[in-house]
């Protein structure tokens, strides 16, 4: 087990669902039966349509959603903390390790805190320095990192551009030092051209810090270009998972296969060969049974459209991991 | 023949407390029935409000300059003052359809209330013959169970099938001008893949000419037949649509593309336009790139080369301190 970070064993999620007061108690299978494994210092892929539980299992693996059933396992170097059964000393311990960087940095940073006091925040909130000059030269350290200029920390939120304030989201996320970080869609609200600058950022990073990432995204092109791994989820299932230029010269699922079809071409001979998937994804209130995929597969088997084959993974090649509807 | 619409030397200037702001500045374009012309570029580089220019949608502190023309259909739009010429456009002669369907549809009001509403307005239709062509619309654009989605709100809808609404609303009028501002960006790549093929198949169909404003450069490639780059208000590159994304020449189209990951080909580094868009308050003189430009020209540098727009094949334009750093590399 000695170079993985976080093992994910059988998680699965779900949410109690009721229409109104009088109707049945439903539940929301948002994830279900997640295994993956992230090694130390590795660029952890997430990748699916919205509704597929991409962002539910980064909260479940930050502990910031209740799971319900499986466990979690985060790999410190002197012990493993099972983020099922801890305690508040060790929660406490586990957030200091494990953050989150968010999508949009125009909501994410308070508009009436300097960049300084939003990026000394988790300092002071978690008790990890003693005084204030300790926490200045921190924010100080961990700014010039994020190649923010030093003496705009006094500034407000408003006087930055969009790639200047994801630059102080991922500064906060760092400042205490963490192992882990869970990136949710965190370019996604950018620009192309500042898409780059905080890609190339995150991984420069990634060396310098030791950190290792879960990076959520809708985008295949950005998670192909930084992931090392990537899993593909569809309605709470991962249905491909494999390194990642494996995965992508080499597609197996049929929904993977789709998803990098739909990306636009930039070559304007090389239109419409986009293979098109009818319908949108089901609700997670009542997935189809057997193959999540089967409703919007383009070429269904015999078997699997009556929803016979179960949903699990099989290793077709080695760590490269397909669904065995798909797979067969 | 003329075109559809033609656009001359628009500046669009708004007024605020802090000063004016030049959000547009000298801008051309044309469009032909049948045709596409996609508009690229960064959050702020006027793209929208060029396009609500067109519909005179810019909000009350706005200020056009005096020898602007917008010629649609052999008519100057900036000239429609008064509330009845503006309906001929706004809904009539041209539809718009934005980003966010969420926010486009009124959510107290059905669905095809709301389609029926605007119908009434600019044809001569009872509410009858409307409901029947709002429902025939919304089968046309592939929304299943047409007849009851009539009947229902846009919360009950899903991102895709609201994006199919509005296209099917924008187009019952049956528009000559279509606005597309970014329809496809808040979609997911497969429903986006759905949604850029059906409007392909309807421009085919009612030979509309469209305004396909995005800042995905592979989105434009997909549907565009001719493109413009736009940069902090100004268009810095025009040209077919080949031409500019197989052989760009200015450094900001350049940049634009290098920024693109590109999914088959995973070895080439990341290149970011290094630097911000500046604010519109403080518009560099001369070249609006250069702030930003990687290989200026001198002259470029200290802004005294103006903008002006130099064609450099049959149809492609450049901006001319963009050619001269264009060939620095």
């Amino acid at each position: 087990m000695g170079d993985n970070l976080i093992s994910v064993n059988n998680v699965s999620v779900n949410f109690d669902y009721q229409e109104n007061f009088i109707s049945k108690k439903q539940k929301i299978h948002a994830v279900n039966n997640i295994n993956i494994k992230i090694k130390k210092g590795s660029f952890f892929g997430l990748v699916g349509e919205s509704g597929s539980g991409k962002t539910t299992l980064g909260r479940a693996i930050l502990g910031a959603n209740k799971i319900s059933s499986g466990n979690v396992i985060f790999h410190d170097d002197e012990r493993d903390y099972d983020l099922t059964d801890m305690n508040k000393q060790d929660l406490k311990e586990y957030r200091k390790k494990a953050q989150l960087i968010f999508q949009d940095p125009y909501a994410a940073l308070s508009p009436r805190m300097t960049v300084r006091d939003i990026i000394a925040e988790p300092l002071e909130v978690m008790r990890i320095t003693n005084s204030r000059q300790e926490t200045d030269e921190r924010v100080r350290d961990i700014a010039s990192k994020c190649r923010l200029n030093i003496e705009h920390l006094r500034r407000f939120p408003h006087a930055f551009s969009g790639g200047q304030r994801q630059r102080i989201s991922i500064a906060r996320a760092l400042v205490s030092n963490p192992k882990f970080i869970v990136a949710d869609e965190s370019v996604a609200a950018l620009d192309v051209s500042i898409q780059a600058d905080i890609l190339n950022l995150l991984k420069q990073l990634q060396t310098e810090l030791n950190l290792t990432y879960l990076f959520i995204s809708h985008d295949l092109s950005v998670v192909a270009h930084v992931c090392d791994v990537v899993a593909v989820m569809y309605l709470g299932h991962i249905v491909e998972m494999g390194p990642s230029r494996e995965l992508f010269k080499n597609p197996k699922h049929s929904y993977t296969k789709a998803l990098l079809s739909s990306i636009p071409s930039i070559d304007p001979e090389k239109r419409s060969e986009a293979i098109e998937l009818k319908g949108e994804i089901p609700s997670a209130l009542n997935p189809p049974p057997g193959c999540v995929f089967r409703t919007r597969c383009p070429n269904p088997g015999v078997d699997c459209k009556g929803g016979e084959i179960k949903m699990g993974l099989i290793e077709v090649e080695p760590g490269h991991w397909v669904d065995q509807c798909c797979a067969l | 023949m003329s075109h559809l619409l033609e656009v001359k030397n628009l500046d669009v200037k708004f007024d605020t407390d802090e000063g004016r702001i030049t959000a547009v500045e000298n801008i051309s374009l044309s469009v032909d029935q049948g045709e596409v012309l996609g508009i690229v570029g960064e959050s702020g580089s006027g793209k929208s409000v060029t396009a609500k220019s067109i519909m005179k949608l810019n909000p009350g502190n706005t200020s056009y300059n005096e020898d602007a023309e917008i010629i649609l259909d052999n008519e100057n739009v900036l000239q429609f003052t008064s509330k009845q010429d503006l309906k001929k456009i706004r809904g009539g002669k041209v539809s718009m359809i934005f980003q966010e369907p969420m926010a486009s549809f009124a959510p107290a009001i059905k669905i095809g209330a709301q389609m029926v509403e605007q119908l009434l307005i600019h044809k001569n239709i009872n509410k009858e013959e409307a409901k029947s062509i709002s429902i025939n619309m919304l089968k046309r654009v592939g929304i299943a169970d047409a007849e009851k989605r009539f009947n229902q709100y846009a919360f009950e809808l899903s991102g895709g099938m609201r994006q199919r609404a509005m296209i099917a609303m924008a187009l019952s009028t049956m528009p000559k001008l279509l606005l597309a501002d970014e329809p496809t960006t808040a979609l997911d790549v497969t429903i986006q893949a759905q949604v850029i093929n059906l409007i392909k198949d309807i421009i085919k169909e009612y030979q509309m000419g469209v305004i396909f404003i995005t800042h995905d450069l592979g989105v434009i490639a997909q549907v565009a037949d001719h493109v413009a780059v736009m940069y902090l208000g100004s268009v810095v590159e025009k040209g077919p649509v080949n031409e500019i994304l197989k052989n760009p020449k200015h450094p900001y189209t350049k940049g634009l593309l290098q920024a693109l990951p590109d999914i088959n080909n995973l070895d080439a580094p990341l290149s970011p336009i290094p630097g911000n868009i500046p604010s519109p308050l403080d518009r560099p003189t001369g070249c609006v790139f250069r702030t930003r430009c990687p290989h200026h020209n001198p002259e470029g540098k200290d802004g005294k080369i103006e903008m002006k727009l130099i064609e450099v094949e049959p149809g492609h334009w450049v901006d001319q301190c963009g050619i001269k750093c264009g060939q620095n590399g």
